[in-house]
């Protein structure tokens, strides 16, 4: 019903997401026959992603960019689009595009039932946007640039990414902000959780060896690239950003919702945030205590978070 | 609106823009009336916190707490601190505080008893007003139309009382997340309540209820028999439980009529 609503400038669809297809199928018909309150209703105690739909406080990376009523935004890669409806509370006018046509279609939905005008709805991928050069004030990439690989139209999944990230530099208006959520390939934590391919430390290893295990173990290429905070600035200063114009920070617990937005070359900042961390005791916290009594400490602990928010200015 | 903030600060403070840095911290809540928290540094010193109400639409609530603050730090209410307003203004359509930074860490309700000695030396602290009948207070909580078994029987609990409650201005949401702890020194935060429930030795009950993991009135009584509480007798413990529930009950149904009976409780107080 809302597929009318939704400029499709391309005509595949392919459906993923934070929940299986026949939920959201049932999400798009209770949307068709239902009140809007019985959509929250069944986002609430059927799917349980209330705040993962509707919250503000994923939203959060938004308090960091220069937005104001007069302001462009681009959200890429929208999903439900939690982003999109927070920045259309700030932004004059936000784009939103996402590759699955269900998922825009249900945030087609949402903007007729809150009548949020300020908002245009696409089915896209990056290479059929038809945007034109300097446009937009801010253009959002949470949880997209490490998937960029996956275009697979070079041989380096680095050189896809570097394509679509030159692609938006040229969308951005002169001292327009690109915000990019990620997460850090020297991250802690993938000691014990997963890389974007479902296995364990490949995001650690040599990319060829990464590569070889991933074909070995899930019969394909490894493609989803991070970085650490050097890679990503080389990534920036190719793409076309000046160094001195990408500015870090560390999201805690991860940039799908920062409730931490930690300041990276602000070494006080990041003890302050340790020292925290550090009065919930432990052994964890005596670590903490002991990496965060020295500059030194500060700065090898800032390379092991989770994920970093990057904004870039054109 | 951390580039207005920074734009503000270089300005007001003459700072350099650049060394400015802000550090978004958690503070409860994904609601639009919560409130956002910055930690602002400028190069390697810690200059002072940011609170900001999420949707300006609420931003009275904090421009109450801002009042509050200042209230409770220039009349010396309390032997505890509360961190000091340095300045406030708005960004944009946002009404933000900007006051003293304390590096304290929450209670928990796993330390929370182990405060209560200064939880009770604060409340002897606070003035007693006037002294009201407990039947005064039970007619105006009886006034709001709440069908409720629990909310009655509380009001059948209350009628039974025959002891008075004095007036007081509290804190009205002090718990053991609420009490901060930077080495000696203890500060209450979160003020944006204040006022709100009028009847003297309420904070002292709420912040002793809570720290009970909120149990029944039993667990309450057994304490009753025990304890020796300095502030109060335990009869009037007994009377301002079951009046602090009725706020709380009042409170999670409905919050108009909790207003109402707020004020009309205030103004007899």
């Amino acid at each position: 019903m809302y597929k009318d609503h939704v400029r499709r400038l391309i005509d595949t669809d392919k459906y993923w997401g934070e929940f299986s297809e026949e939920k959201m199928d049932e999400l798009l018909s209770i949307a068709d026959t239902k009140e809007f309150a019985d959509v929250k209703n069944y986002i609430e105690n059927t799917l349980g992603r209330s705040d993962f739909i509707f919250g503000n406080a994923r939203s959060d990376f938004l308090l960091y960019l220069p937005l104001d009523e007069e302001s462009i935004v681009l959200d890429c890669g929208s999903g439900l689009g939690i982003h999109t409806f927070n920045a259309a509370k700030k932004a004059g006018h936000v784009h939103s595009f996402d590759q699955s046509l269900k998922r825009a279609e249900f945030t087609a939905y949402r903007k007729r039932a809150e009548a949020a005008e300020n908002i245009s709805i696409y089915q896209s991928d990056f290479k059929n946007l038809d945007f034109s050069e300097n446009k937009f004030d801010s253009i959002l990439m949470n949880g997209v640039v490490e998937w960029l690989g996956e275009i697979d139209s070079h041989k380096n999944p680095r050189d896809d990414q570097l394509e679509v990230l030159r692609q938006m530099h040229s969308y951005l208006k002169p001292r327009g902000v690109l915000y990019i959520g990620i997460e850090n390939r020297m991250s802690a934590s993938y000691l014990y959780g997963y890389d974007h391919n479902g296995l364990k430390f490949t995001s650690y290893f040599p990319r060829f060896l990464a590569n070889i295990i991933t074909k070995i173990k899930k019969g394909k290429s490894y493609r989803t690239y991070t970085y650490t905070y050097w890679g990503y600035k080389k990534l920036m200063k190719d793409a076309g950003f000046k160094e001195e114009d990408v500015t870090f920070y560390i999201a805690v617990p991860g940039y799908n919702l920062p409730k931490y937005i930690i300041p990276f070359d602000n070494i006080q900042a990041i003890r302050t945030f340790l020292g925290m961390m550090a009065q919930k005791g432990g052994v964890k916290g005596k670590l903490i205590k002991v990496l965060s009594a020295s500059d030194f400490g500060v700065k090898i602990v800032r390379h092991l978070f989770f994920s970093y928010l990057i904004y870039a200015k054109k | 609106m951390v580039e207005a903030l920074r734009e503000i600060f270089s300005k007001k403070y003459n700072l350099e823009k650049c060394k400015l840095s802000f550090l978004k911290l958690y503070h409860a809540g994904d609601a639009p009336s919560s409130k956002i928290l910055f930690f602002v540094f400028y190069s390697g010193k810690t200059l002072g916190v940011i609170k900001i109400i999420r949707d300006a639409e609420y931003n009275a609530s904090l421009q109450h707490e801002c009042d509050a603050q200042i209230k409770a730090s220039e009349e010396k209410i309390m032997n505890v601190s509360v961190p000091k307003i340095i300045d406030s203004g708005f960004v944009g359509k946002h009404f933000f505080t900007y006051e003293t930074f304390v590096f304290g860490e929450a209670v928990g309700k796993k330390n929370a008893l182990k405060y209560i000695d200064v939880i009770g030396a604060y409340q002897s602290s606070v003035t007693k007003k006037k002294k009201i009948a407990i039947s005064a207070i039970h007619q105006i909580f009886s006034s709001v139309e709440i069908k409720n078994e629990k909310y009655q029987s509380l009001l059948q609990e209350l009628s039974n009382q025959t002891e008075h409650v004095f007036g007081g201005t509290n804190h009205s949401d002090l718990t053991f997340m609420n009490v901060l702890v930077d080495n000696k020194d203890i500060y209450f935060i979160d003020w944006e309540n204040y006022g709100e429930r009028a009847i003297w030795g309420l904070d002292f009950v709420h912040y002793f209820i809570r720290a009970h993991d909120n149990h029944s009135y039993d667990i309450l009584s057994q304490h009753f028999k025990t304890l020796e509480i300095k502030p109060m007798t335990r009869d009037e413990l007994a009377i301002l439980y079951l009046v602090d529930k009725l706020y709380d009950f009042l409170e999670k149904s409905d919050t108009v009529l909790y207003k109402e009976v707020c004020k009309k409780i205030s103004d007899i107080c």
